[in-house]
């Protein structure tokens, strides 16, 4: 079904149109969500000649670059003082100005005190030139223009066929991992269901799930759990996941996760939500990633990733992973039963806690015959690699309640200090920035978790959803 | 002392003007200072005059803020610059309050805000002084009056300061009259208190 949004934005002085295909994910989110997006724009004021009206194109990408170059560059004239403004004021020292070269990068340059430089950098083309010269109230309607579209319109990154199709990467083979261990997970479930209490090994459909899990699964084709305890065996064959001991069973992730109560234990997140934040954010590569893009009827589907929406890539991978019986400390983990490809697909700097010392541990313990129920009010996690994870989402939890008008995840890198207290908090995009003062992080040097058994600064990813829910993972221990 | 700061029940009103940490005095005398001019400006370019403002706050619902012209005028004396003595503290809800009320004010004057702006723009592509535009030129009188007969320092601060205080006070509220003017004018304000400038 094609759904093609043609947006337009008509400041006085410029024309912002945006084309794109709407994706299904719109019904979900409060803002349309925009996937394949183009954007024109034409620096078309009716005073300029023809000639010198200019245009230029491009994606998504180079949208946001935009955005966030003009932004920054309003909000810093903006915030400067009228005295160290002034040497822009002498109406005649204008003409001198504009002799300021343009640099090759997308940038804005004041120019006197109602004028402004645009260096396109990859935006230029031959007709537009490297520089348009923006007039203040230009200037204006363009930031509102964008601003429109930005409140508007949430737009999804292009993704083309996933590389793990073509190209086998460490990546890939994490996938494949996860694959078995899910395959495998499905297996045992079947194998050892009724004989205690998880209640997710129920049947989907038997529960009620929450309308926008099951639709979520809708549009792309969900992923059933038969589905996955027949590709295991293939995975396997071609992944060297022999060694992996059968896991144990999958604890009952639905009271530990609320609002996501029923999403199926042996069913992916239909959308690799994890594939966005790679590409936007190469160096923050998150775990969710391997599962969330292994599912091999999605390949399109890859597209309808909304990043507003990141908690759902954690959900579905923690009722995928596997809980290590409570013989184990408090803060089981994962790495346990997938320390190989961990060390290779992250180069331990995934979520997974490197150096795992469980991978040995057999199932034939007493996994199996007492299997444990995980039921700690803190949402344990398979993340919580380090205390302070857990710590630090029982802190928001606390602290942490979404503003009415919040419609966005918000994400934020904490690093700790060895002692426990933040080094440093860094806001992962423009509404976690803006929202900070919001979320409760205390301030830096201020007691925040208990101090670390090692002498390490290891950042912790913080999630917060306007629905209130808090995760926190490790995203890196270096 | 810098205080942590837990998220409160915010008003929904101000929960687009975000805090990272609470000003300390010196800053907060800097954002006090820029808020009572950004209201100026507004006088001086529109005419409007604290019953305007008063009206704004209760379209906004923030009577319970500023309820009458004697509120507004100690939130609006609290500015450092200005002359006499008397209570001199404004609050984070009270700079938020009349964060919103110029924005909303300027909203309104938006047409005449922008058109200001255009004239700016023409006469220094020509090489003139401002002035030469009526519109200008008054703005600019009754802003320079305006502040020399409330401001401390007003007697002694030189008209070309004034004047250029007065042209950037008039670019920023085009930039205010959009629907995020409230979020980039707070910004803006705790951006300078950083800077420690006043």
């Amino acid at each position: 079904m094609s759904n093609s949004v043609l947006r337009r934005y008509t400041p006085p002085t410029c024309t912002l149109e945006i084309s794109a295909k709407n994706s299904s994910l719109s019904r979900w989110a409060d803002r349309t969500v925009l996937k394949h997006l183009r954007f024109r724009l034409h620096f078309d004021d009716p005073r300029l000649s023809q000639a010198s009206q200019v245009t230029i194109q491009g994606d998504r990408t180079q949208l946001e670059a935009l955005y966030e170059v003009v932004a920054t560059y309003v909000q810093t004239q903006l915030g400067q003082t009228s005295d160290s403004a002034a040497n822009r004021f002498t109406p005649a020292d204008s003409a001198a100005i504009q002799l300021t070269a343009p640099t090759t990068e997308l940038s804005l340059q004041p120019q006197g005190m109602t004028n402004h430089q645009l260096c396109l950098g990859s935006l230029a083309t031959p007709t537009s030139g490297a520089v348009v010269k923006l007039s203040t109230t230009q200037l204006f309607d363009l930031i509102t223009a964008l601003d429109d579209y930005s409140s508007d319109a949430i737009a999804l990154p292009n993704l083309g066929r996933p590389r793990w199709l073509t190209t086998p990467t460490s990546w890939a083979r994490t996938a494949a991992a996860a694959l078995v261990v899910l395959g495998l997970t499905t297996s045992l479930t079947k194998i050892f269901d009724g004989s205690y209490s998880l209640q997710s090994s129920a049947p989907i459909t038997s529960q009620e799930a929450s309308s926008a899990d099951q639709q979520v699964a809708t549009p792309v084709s969900p992923v059933s759990p038969e589905a996955f305890s027949e590709s295991p065996a293939p995975a396997a064959e071609s992944s060297d996941l022999k060694p992996l001991q059968p896991l144990p069973p999958l604890p009952p992730k639905a009271s530990g996760l609320p609002g996501r109560p029923n999403l199926p234990t042996a069913s992916l997140p239909p959308f690799p939500t994890g594939a966005p934040q790679i590409s936007s954010r190469p160096s923050q590569p998150t775990l969710p990633l391997p599962a969330a893009e292994v599912s091999p009827t999605l390949p399109d589907k890859a597209a309808e990733a909304p990043p507003a929406l990141p908690n759902r890539i954690d959900t579905p991978q923690e009722t995928i992973i596997l809980e290590a019986p409570a013989s184990q400390n408090a803060t089981p983990s994962i790495a346990s039963s997938l320390p190989s490809f961990n060390d290779s697909a992250s180069g331990g700097s995934g979520a997974i806690a490197p150096g795992a010392s469980l991978r040995s541990r057999t199932p034939a313990t007493d996994d199996v015959d007492a299997p444990r129920v995980i039921t700690s009010d803190a949402e344990a996690s398979a993340f919580d690699t380090i205390p302070q994870v857990a710590e630090a989402r029982s802190f928001f939890q606390q602290a942490w309640s979404a503003p009415r008008e919040l419609n966005q995840t918000l994400e934020y890198s904490l690093v700790l200090n060895p002692d426990g207290t933040l080094q440093q908090i860094i806001p992962l995009g423009q509404t976690a920035s803006t929202y900070l003062d919001r979320t409760g992080i205390p301030l830096l040097d201020e007691p925040f978790v208990s101090p670390l058994s090692s002498n390490r600064t290891p950042k912790i990813r913080l999630v917060l959803s306007p629905d209130g829910q808090v995760r926190t993972f490790l995203e890196s221990m270096p | 002392m810098l205080l942590v700061m837990k998220p409160s029940a915010l008003p929904s009103h101000f929960e687009g003007l975000p805090l990272a940490r609470h000003p300390d005095p010196t800053q907060l005398d800097n954002i006090k200072a820029q808020l009572d001019l950004v209201l100026l400006a507004l006088e001086a370019l529109t005419g409007i005059g604290s019953e305007a403002m008063l009206q704004a706050a209760a379209d906004l619902n923030l009577a319970s803020v500023i309820a009458d012209r004697v509120s507004l005028w100690r939130l609006r004396q609290s500015s450092p610059l200005r002359k006499g003595q008397g209570r001199k503290k404004l609050d984070v809800d009270e700079a938020r309050t009349l964060v919103l009320i110029s924005c909303h004010l300027a909203q309104q004057h938006q047409e005449l805000i922008r058109r200001a702006v255009a004239l700016l723009e023409q006469l220094t592509e020509q090489n003139r002084e401002p002035h030469h535009a009526a519109l200008l030129g008054d703005y600019l009188d009754k802003f320079n009056n305006t502040y020399q007969e409330r401001m401390e320092l007003g007697e002694v601060t030189p008209p070309t300061t004034l004047t250029q205080l007065a042209l950037k006070l008039l670019i920023d509220l085009l930039f205010y009259t959009g629907s995020s003017g409230p979020r980039r004018l707070w910004m803006a304000l705790l951006d300078r208190t950083q800077d420690q400038q006043t």
